[in-house]
């Protein structure tokens, strides 16, 4: 991390995941710059990280930058995404993409390969256990996988509720958005990643109560009073290449909360669980005498990671922001998580709520 | 007038350019009317009255039928103008729009302005043939749904001068015309986050209004749905239009706080 001691880094949208990545970048030696339109997100953030701001990001890309974070509301992703990239920046762009396909398609299109080194925020295909069930399916020892059961669903966990997060104009959505977009960039990244049909309905339960009942709320109530999203969706996924896929989201349900992968194949099946985190492969045997295998594989897991209930732990962007630094400093394209994967993870995303709204 | 008007640098105003104003104002507080009836209201010559109502024929912005002298079009030509220097407008028009839309009522969004409201847009839906209000239109603050939210949120000081300069009009039974009663409502305004006229400014009409906020706190005006009373229940109207108010102001807060950065 020698090198990344002198880089300076631009965060545009200064709010909990601005401030979280400030943070890291800091705690790599990064000297850290910040804008954002809002005076008191602004204010907060000096506070906390000491680190000078600007209220328009074009002046801040006017300083000597080596790369920018982009983390405002997903609305206004694509308007300083594009100004980012236009000025030949790199961008480690938040996930998700944009709030809808058509504003991350623009990001992408704004991407000049041979100038700007992106990556976006979906950490999981860098974290352990997730890369080892990756290497088991492509090795082929489990099969082509038939089916997957997906299940990421919290007892209450509405983020910031009544902020942008829960407005369908800036957030573009609610769980499926914020959620299920990482649920679908595991998938992407496992190989499934071309939906040929899908049904799926969304909910929204309780995310408007006046009563909401919640022991803990990241980044607090919102200001805005807006709650015009779902807070639980289910999709039956077909894939192009026959793999059909349930998938459970919520952030809030009155059921045990789950953060599981379960994937069946002829030769094999695995289940991971992201909450403990633990990676289990099912297999038989032909004998004599005949056998069946329960397996469970012990990834490289950090210990940091085991009290981890949600996975919302900064570990896992401290590791990927650290892969992206990487790529800047060797100004290579990153091969996972690219600006084209969460345009594919968006595009998943999408036709999902198009067929909730059928 | 004074109340709203801007003082000149030396500190007094231009006397002809109220007069004016005080002719035009009473133009239209009477939907037209005649120069005796003008020389009745104003405190003004017959002939002075004349000159001025005949120049701003000859500029378009009074127009004659007959012997009754009217507001002309040409103010359209500036209020439009005025309407599209403000941000707000082309920020909140689409909301109010699906707002109308998705309930059914009119739907307005409302600045203030001094000491009035002004709607600076309205949604109608095409089964209401008419409605009481208009773009344009200017309401009294503490009789109106749309008014109330916005005096809700402004800082005490400016309420103080509010409630000092305005004399509380009553305009239907239920208008709230006493200060004390009025400061007790703003506090069940800013618990409840949204405002409700119970047939205060029009007898027959109930609104909900919430108002819009900048990051830093500041009125930058408010959004109400009206319908007929008969056709509504005012506990369900209230619970369920609010909330789709909110909806559509929480929005229009955040895009106005980035919107310097949208437009670039």
């Amino acid at each position: 991390m020698d090198q990344t001691q002198n880089m300076t880094v631009g965060v545009v949208g200064l709010g909990e995941i601005g401030l979280l990545y400030a943070e890291l970048a800091q705690s790599f030696g990064c000297t850290v710059i910040g804008a954002d339109a809002d005076a008191y997100q602004r204010s907060q953030f000096k506070q906390q990280t000491g680190a000078e701001t600007h209220e328009d990001f074009q002046v801040l890309f006017e300083r000597d930058l080596d790369f920018v974070i982009v983390c405002v509301p997903n609305k206004f992703k694509e308007v300083v995404g594009t100004a980012a990239l236009d000025s030949g920046l790199d961008v480690y762009f938040e996930k998700p993409l944009a709030h809808n396909l058509e504003s991350a398609q623009r990001i992408v299109d704004a991407h000049d390969q041979d100038s700007s080194v992106c990556m976006v925020g979906y950490y999981h295909p860098f974290y352990d256990p997730v890369v080892c069930l990756a290497e088991y399916l492509d090795s082929g020892e489990l099969g082509d996988i038939t089916h997957i059961d997906a299940r990421f669903t919290h007892r209450r966990w509405v983020p910031n509720r009544g902020s942008w997060y829960t407005s369908r104009d800036i957030a573009g959505g609610g769980v499926l958005q914020d959620k299920g977009s990482f649920m679908m960039s595991i998938l992407h990244y496992f190989g499934f990643e071309s939906i040929e049909t899908v049904t799926a309905t969304t909910r929204t339960e309780f995310v408007q109560q006046d009563e909401y009942v919640y022991l803990e709320m990241w980044g607090g109530e919102g200001h805005e009073n807006v709650t015009d999203v779902e807070d639980s969706a289910t999709a039956f996924i077909e894939f192009e290449c026959g793999t059909t896929a349930t998938i459970n989201v919520a952030w809030a349900v009155n059921t045990a909360p789950e953060n599981t992968y379960r994937l069946h194949g002829p030769e094999g099946g695995a289940f991971l669980d992201l909450r403990e985190p633990t990676l289990t492969l099912y297999r038989s045997e032909q004998g004599p005498p005949d056998r069946i295998i329960d397996q469970q594989i012990d990834v490289g897991v950090n210990e940091q990671y085991l009290n981890n209930q949600f996975l919302n732990d900064p570990e896992l962007q401290r590791d990927q922001l650290a892969r992206y630094i990487e790529h800047v400093r060797d100004r290579t394209q990153p091969t996972r998580s690219s600006l084209t994967d969460a345009l594919q993870v968006q595009r998943m995303v999408e036709q999902i709520y198009d067929a909730a709204n059928k | 007038m004074s109340e709203i008007g801007v003082e000149a640098a030396d500190g007094r105003t231009i006397g002809s350019v109220e007069k004016m104003i005080d002719i035009l104002e009473a133009v239209k507080h009477q939907n037209g009317a005649g120069l005796t009836e003008l020389t009745e209201i104003l405190e003004m010559s017959h002939s002075s009255i004349h000159h001025y109502l005949l120049t701003l024929q000859q500029r378009g912005y009074i127009v004659k039928r007959g012997t009754t002298y009217d507001i002309g079009a040409r103010f359209l030509a500036l209020g439009g103008y005025a309407r599209m220097q403000q941000n707000l407008y082309h920020i909140a028009k689409e909301k109010i729009d699906e707002l109308s839309a998705a309930t059914g009522w009119t739907s307005r969004l409302v600045i203030k302005n001094g000491g009035t409201g002004i709607t600076l847009y309205q949604a109608v839906p095409t089964t209401l043939s008419e409605f009481q209000t208009y773009e344009g239109f200017e309401e009294d603050l503490h009789a109106t749904a749309a008014g109330k939210a916005m005096l809700a949120e402004l800082p005490p000081g400016d309420v103080a001068d509010f409630l000092e300069s305005s004399d509380l009009t009553e305009h239907t039974d239920n208008t709230i015309t006493t200060p004390d009663r009025l400061l007790e409502e703003f506090e069940s305004i800013r618990e409840q986050d949204y405002a409700f006229d119970d047939q205060e400014h029009f007898d027959g009409f109930v609104c909900v209004s919430s108002s819009i906020l900048s990051s830093d706190g500041a009125v930058l005006g408010s959004i109400s749905v009206s319908a007929p009373e008969e056709e509504v229940d005012s506990d369900r109207f209230c619970s369920e239009v609010s909330e789709q108010i909110q909806n559509a102001t929480g929005v229009i807060k955040i895009t106005h706080t980035y919107s310097d950065w949208n437009s670039e």
